[in-house]
């Protein structure tokens, strides 16, 4: 090592674009290429959303033929609604929280993170990331409340309906990042799993009990967020973010590299459609045990997987809470007014009760160590 | 542990309690290290030498303790640390569509080294990685991988190099060139921390060997060390 320093160090914009420079120019696709597969990816998106929207229409117009009976003991379509916006955007943040949310790949962590450069450059980029995948989770998870709120959804209503999730995306982004900068995010996960399980259990409570004891349940139908709400919040959302974007240099290399490896081992898995692995890769801490367990009542093979299962469910933080949800979803879809009736949709909620649970139930027992 | 008469103290650990969690993985640890001094962390697998040092360059927070570098309490958020301490612990991760040269390269120029490919190609030879440099990481082998890691600690400057078990995946001959890069290293100011199982790098490099173990931890000079090393 005899080197000296007598040029300026690149800074991170800089060793970012240094990096993408480098790794484009060994790149074997060509400009066309690229306009293609983005060309490709567009049409495609199109696709789904027209694909979404024709299924969402076509829900509509099989509720208003079925005419089932909407009773007093049912569930109101907006209560539902607003449930499942709520389940949607703490689900979303228990996740932005699990990562990070802002994080390094191992690469990043190993040859970027140890250079003198500035951290705040260096992070930039996948806090933008973060903020447009957020964005488009948003978009996607909004568009059936949005069409499924409104008894006539208009395009006004629609397009503040969508930026109304882009901006709580956005607000979530920033919110998580702002806390993660300054060390505070350690409850944000447990907060939002307690909202999530609210928003799922309580409705499905309330919707039994209603149906049981003949009692209404009377909720103020509830419409599209008005426009000035939703610009008010943007520029809260957008303040999270500068002030997040502001504190990117307070980040530690130890955290970011934590985050980056749950990140990858949950992309991993969100691609193959393993619910097992993302349960596993988005899962928390477990709690440490007062004690070891003694299992006398075990007198043969089954009863110790059994034992074992439970004694390990029993130690999680969160599994408990996400059977509960798991179970709570296909109640509240088959208690809400008109969903209830249509046997497609009263599967579907099976089908998303069955990946929650799926999810949570591979953490029990049978893995190879703690990270999985 | 003392410095040599005149150096002043770069690396000053007191009282410093590291593990995981809440539970200590090892005794308290003081240790101080100068300019131009070696200092080797020995002790059996699990012992805690790997958390000693991550903790040490500021990647775990103390238990107990407190580290300081050149004054300041040691944070690797601050620029300037990452400019004065180069680390390399038990990393293999690379930039998949980086050749092993450029990421040498990103190294150099991100510290401000001048003729930064004229420094890179010299490490690039010192550590026999030749037209290899060129490659993919992943065409590389986990011994070439681990010479590439190691060279990135060569191509900047810094006031002190941590090394976690440097030897790993190296062969004989680059084990024995890389001690004496290190002492060469050593001798022209840098001070050099390592964690290590192999006897001759330790004994060849560091000036005081930290035994380390559940009940104390322990500074013996490398004589008395070999031995130790020789029974874990």
């Amino acid at each position: 090592m005899t080197t000296s320093t007598t040029v300026a160090p690149l800074d991170g914009a800089a060793v970012r674009r240094w990096t993408r420079t480098a790794t484009a120019a060994r790149a074997r696709t060509t400009l066309g290429e690229r306009l293609s597969d983005a060309w490709g990816g567009l049409v495609s998106a199109g696709i789904g959303v027209a694909v979404a929207g024709g299924s969402l229409a076509s829900l509509r117009e099989r509720i208003a033929l079925a005419g089932a009976p909407i009773t007093g003991t049912t569930l109101p379509a907006s209560l539902t609604s607003a449930a499942l916006a709520l389940l949607a955007l703490a689900g979303v943040v228990v996740v932005l929280a699990r990562l990070g949310p802002v994080s390094a790949t191992p690469a990043a962590a190993a040859w970027w993170l140890p250079l003198p450069a500035d951290r705040r450059g260096l992070l930039r980029g996948e806090l933008v990331r973060l903020t447009a995948a957020g964005v488009a989770v948003a978009v996607l998870l909004a568009l059936p409340l949005v069409f499924g709120a409104a008894a006539a959804p208009t395009a006004a209503s629609v397009l503040r309906g969508l930026g109304g999730a882009v901006v709580l995306a956005v607000a979530a982004v920033g919110g998580t990042a702002l806390l993660q900068t300054r060390r505070r995010g350690r409850g944000v996960a447990g907060l939002a799993g307690a909202v999530a399980g609210a928003a799922a259990v309580v409705p499905a409570v309330v919707g039994t009990v209603a149906a049981g004891g003949g009692a209404p349940v009377d909720v103020p139908a509830a419409g599209t967020p008005p426009g000035w709400a939703v610009a008010v919040a943007a520029v809260a959302a957008a303040a999270l973010l500068v002030q997040a974007d502001r504190g990117l240099g307070r980040l530690d290399a130890a955290r970011l590299l934590a985050g980056g490896a749950a990140a990858r081992y949950a992309g991993g898995s969100l691609l193959s459609m393993d619910t097992r692995q993302l349960g596993r890769a988005l899962a928390g801490r477990d709690r440490p045990p007062r004690r070891s367990r003694r299992f006398r009542p075990v007198r043969r093979p089954w009863q110790a997987v059994v034992a074992t299962d439970l004694a390990v469910l029993a130690r999680g933080r969160w599994q408990l809470g996400q059977l509960a949800v798991a179970a709570a979803v296909p109640v509240v879809v088959a208690r809400t007014a008109g969903l209830g009736a249509l046997p497609p949709a009263v599967w579907a909620g099976c089908l998303l009760g069955w990946g929650l649970a799926a999810a949570v139930l591979a953490q029990l027992g049978r893995r190879r160590s703690p990270g999985g | 542990m003392r410095n040599a008469p005149g150096s002043l103290d770069l690396l000053v650990a007191e009282e410093l309690s590291v593990g995981h969690g809440s539970a200590p993985v090892c005794a308290p640890v003081d240790l101080r290290l100068g300019a131009g001094r070696a200092l080797a962390v020995v002790g059996p697998n699990g012992s805690g030498k790997s958390t000693l040092l991550r903790t040490l360059v500021g990647l775990l927070e103390p238990l107990a303790g407190s580290v300081v570098l050149d004054g300041a309490p040691v944070d690797e958020r601050a620029a300037a640390f990452r400019r004065d301490v180069a680390a390399v612990l038990d990393d293999d991760a690379f930039f998949v569509s980086l050749t092993g040269r450029e990421h040498l390269l990103l190294t150099a120029r991100g510290h401000g080294v001048a003729a930064a490919e004229d420094v890179v190609d010299a490490e690039v030879e010192a550590f026999g990685l030749g037209n290899r440099a060129d490659a993919l990481p992943s065409a590389l082998s986990s011994g070439q991988r681990r010479r590439l890691a190691l060279a990135a600690a060569f191509v900047r400057p810094a006031r002190l190099l941590v090394l976690d078990e440097p030897e790993r995946r190296l062969d004989a001959g680059m084990r024995a060139r890389l001690a004496a890069r290190l002492v060469s290293l050593r001798n022209a100011g840098t001070a050099v921390l390592l964690a290590s199982h192999d006897a001759d790098v330790v004994a060849t490099v560091a000036d005081e060997v930290l035994v380390v173990d559940d009940d104390a931890c322990r500074l013996l000079d490398p004589v008395e060390a070999a031995g130790r090393i020789a029974e874990l």
